[in-house]
């Protein structure tokens, strides 16, 4: 496995931050949730790097990337995300997007048929039946909110199943990038627009289902942020694995368990 | 057989753990696929899976204790040899 060099890439004025690992021939890019970054795949990034050259790159606002978002809302990540894949030269990826980047790669499939192969979707958002909750929205109002390192590792612990298992230096550096004034006032946004107005209502239910391509479904048990209820009477075509004992984190805190499902999906995506 | 567990390559730009607990205690069985062993990374805690089944011979890294990627951890007999 071979890992580049962090890059960075203008995409419509935002400057996107990403890695790419590996050189096979198939392509995944990775597309984190609200308020995480790229590293959120740092346990899958070399297994599915061993044959498809995987693309990890930090949302605006996010990570190494810019801050500035315009509406904040799903659309403009959409737009982003499609416009970063279409710029690298790229099409029919493999797309892997957790929570608020599952919704992404949801949406970006619908509207962009020609850039996604198959979809691998960990605990995405916005994706409930009616009358199910798709995402706790208090969590993001709370991630906002945090000011000290133990409300952050408070609020962070909230996204594994055994709170512990945060360490205080994820916790500092996530409650050092949150406060930073530019990055806040788009994160802001972001829930307001993007996770409130946007995705608390299952509002992807319909488009997810009609989707043409292969879709896996990966969620943690315990998750509290997305309980894995969501995934609830999805059709057959959409199988869902159900991972016991991890929470919202559940490429970290099971890698193994979300590695055999990202592995075997790339496989057969590059067997065509 | 006794066969090598080493501290796999678990991601991109970690080159070391801590051991934190072993789950497994020596001359236990291990099966595939089940947690044996806590680890800790700058960003979070993780348990790693046994990669094969057999019988816990040896721990090489004891709890509290950093290991490089790619060091043995323990020596473990396989079930199938």
């Amino acid at each position: 496995m071979t890992a580049s060099p962090p890059s960075t890439l203008d995409v419509a004025g935002h400057s996107i931050a990403y890695r790419v690992t590996g050189s096979g021939a198939g392509a995944a890019v990775c597309i984190h949730g609200f308020g995480s970054d790229r590293s959120v795949w740092s346990f899958n990034v070399p297994a599915l790097a061993a044959g498809t050259t995987v693309y990890a790159l930090d949302l605006p606002a996010h990570g190494q990337s810019s801050p500035r978002l315009e509406s904040g809302s799903l659309g403009e990540l959409v737009g982003v995300v499609a416009g970063f894949i279409t710029a690298l030269g790229l099409s029919n990826v493999q797309l892997v997007g957790h929570s608020l980047g599952g919704a992404i790669a949801i949406r970006l499939a619908a509207e962009h048929p020609r850039l996604a192969a198959a979809l691998t979707l960990v605990a995405p958002a916005g994706i409930g039946a009616a009358g199910t909750a798709d995402l706790d929205i208090t969590f993001a109002r709370d991630f906002l909110a945090m000011r000290t390192p133990a409300e952050a590792m408070a609020v962070l612990g909230r996204l594994v199943a055994r709170p512990g298992q945060i360490s205080p230096t994820m916790a500092a550096d996530v409650l050092e990038h949150a406060r930073a004034p530019a990055v806040h006032a788009s994160l802001s946004t972001l829930v307001d627009n993007a996770l409130q107005r946007d995705l608390s209502g299952g509002q992807l239910r319909a488009v997810l289902e009609q989707l043409a391509v292969p879709i896996e479904i990966l969620w943690g048990t315990d998750d509290a942020i997305t309980p894995a209820a969501a995934a609830n009477g999805l059709p057959a075509s959409i199988p869902v694995h159900r991972v016991s004992g991890a929470g919202h984190l559940v490429q970290m805190e099971k890698s193994a368990a979300v590695n055999r499902v990202l592995v075997a999906q790339a496989a057969a995506i590059r067997s065509g | 057989m006794d066969t090598e567990f080493v501290l796999p390559m678990i991601g991109v730009e970690i080159e070391e753990a801590e051991i934190r607990q072993w789950l497994k205690g020596v001359g236990e069985t291990v099966v595939a696929g089940e947690p044996l062993v806590a680890i800790g990374t700058p960003k979070v805690d993780v348990e790693l899976e046994a990669p094969f089944s057999g019988t816990l011979k040896a721990i090489l890294v004891a709890d509290g204790n950093i290991a490089a990627v790619g060091a043995p951890l323990a020596i473990i007999t396989r079930a199938s040899d």
